[in-house]
């Protein structure tokens, strides 16, 4: 597509083309430039496909959520960042509490941006992997469907486990 | 619960390449209703797709933690034990030595005449008793690591012909030490009369997903005789017994002497040798 000899594309290609992103939760916008924009395969899809708007909405995600996810995005983006420094610039911005780092993973999958989401799913493996596993059930919304005997018995199994644990 | 499991698999599968290009709001991340700000309300539930909580995020946890999690629910349960998780879940381990064992060491008790087992992770930390066996003065041999399971049976696998000396018991455990589990494989193959030694080798048969304990039996024609004969039975973890293979081209049973070390590579078990060349063995 880039090689395409065309008017239109070598007319529009000395000016930085930009998009526009619109969280649909509580409107924020945020104008990225393009090739930013573009580590999202999602949004590469719609651009490609001629989908693209001036404005992307880009629906349950928020404003906060999307922010981050452009700072990724941007780091990522930049050639002359060495892998050192996108390391620590990766930690940074998974540096958050567990609701917002959920928020962020459903962000990077619904996107599509590969990186963003094993970094994040990593921290979020960090974060519960010494929880009790009462608390992961909250965290991710699950239903307890063990009778108390049933628990008991798989517990039981690797007891060993949940030493230290209630 | 089954067909449960086989369609959350497959639909992780086909969404690798992802979900539509339409950006709009699809069932699988919950309703706008469903969402909280991150900063506020966290007694709501996240709305997570159980492809990204297992695929994504499980995936990367240590055994001890999934173990607990198995706790967590029966879908959870059943999926931390399925065969898709447990592959991707071994390839995470392997490139980030996620979590298993370091060290295993065979201890002698010398007052209670017992062998035992214990293992030791890559953390350090107290290292964990994994079993117990009587009556035996010599450690068990353990073979190597092969994706986290080992091999180990008692003795040395050579045999002796004294009476007061013989190893009449040849148990063969595999040993899974990250999980803490060991199974003693059935020993209803026949020990011949004029044993030599009995070895066994671990392989692992990647287009059948299938683990797999190689037995190598030698022994004298009779007493007096130098002459061997080799037997050869396949054991197939999760199968409950032992079969007996006759191999193309069966190596010298002298070059094959004392040597127990052997290694599983692209699913075929290479055993160390005394002759010039390493006899190599496919598992199937």
């Amino acid at each position: 597509m880039a090689s395409a000899p065309e008017n239109e594309k070598n007319a529009s290609a000395p000016e930085k083309k930009t998009l526009t992103l619109k969280s649909m939760i509580n409107n924020e916008e945020f104008v990225v430039d393009e090739h930013v924009a573009l580590q999202s395969v999602t949004i590469k899809n719609m651009v490609d496909s001629d989908c693209a708007g001036d404005v992307i909405p880009v629906p349950t995600i928020s404003g906060e959520i999307l922010a981050l996810v452009i700072e990724y995005c941007k780091n990522h983006a930049n050639p002359s960042a060495s892998e050192d420094d996108l390391k620590k610039a990766d930690a940074g911005i998974v540096a958050k509490d567990i609701y917002t780092l959920i928020d962020l993973v459903l962000a990077a999958n619904f996107l599509d941006i590969k990186g963003l989401l094993e970094v994040t799913s990593q921290k979020i493996a960090d974060s519960i992997k010494d929880l009790p596993h009462q608390d992961v059930r909250e965290i991710f919304g699950v239903e307890n469907d063990y009778t108390p005997e049933e628990e008991a018995a798989v517990r039981a199994e690797h007891d060993w486990a949940f030493e230290g644990f209630p | 619960m089954r067909e449960q499991k086989l369609a959350l698999i497959s639909r992780n599968q086909s969404a690798k390449g992802h979900f539509q290009i339409a950006m709009e709001p699809s069932k699988g991340y919950g309703s706008d209703a469903r969402r909280r700000n991150s900063s506020e309300a966290k007694n709501l539930t996240a709305t997570l797709p159980d492809e990204i909580i297992f695929f994504d995020i499980l995936t990367r946890l240590p055994v001890t933690s999934l173990l607990r999690f198995r706790s967590v629910c029966k879908l959870w349960r059943s999926l931390i034990c399925s065969p898709p998780f447990v592959e991707l879940h071994l390839t995470r381990s392997l490139s980030h030595q996620l979590d298993g064992f370091a060290l295993l060491l065979p201890v002698y008790d010398h007052s209670s005449a017992k062998q035992h087992l214990l293992s030791v992770s890559h953390w350090g930390g107290p290292a964990t008793h994994l079993l117990t066996l009587a009556d035996s003065t010599e450690h068990p041999h353990v073979s190597e690591n092969l994706n986290g399971l080992v091999c180990l049976h008692r003795g040395n696998g050579i045999t002796y012909q004294s009476a007061k000396n013989s190893h009449s018991d040849h148990s063969v455990y595999i040993c899974n030490p990250g999980r803490r589990e060991i199974v003693k494989l059935p020993a209803n193959f026949q020990i011949p009369s004029f044993p030599f030694y009995v070895h066994h080798h671990l392989g692992f048969e990647s287009s059948r997903n299938e683990y797999k304990v190689l037995n190598m039996r030698v022994a004298k024609i009779s007493s007096t005789e130098r002459k061997c004969l080799i037997k050869y039975e396949i054991f197939t973890l999760g199968t409950d017994s032992w079969r007996e293979i006759f191999p193309d081209s069966p190596p010298e049973a002298g070059g094959l002497f004392g040597h127990q070390e052997s290694v599983c590579v692209n699913d075929a078990i290479y055993i160390g040798s005394y002759q010039k060349s390493e006899l190599s063995w496919h598992s199937t």
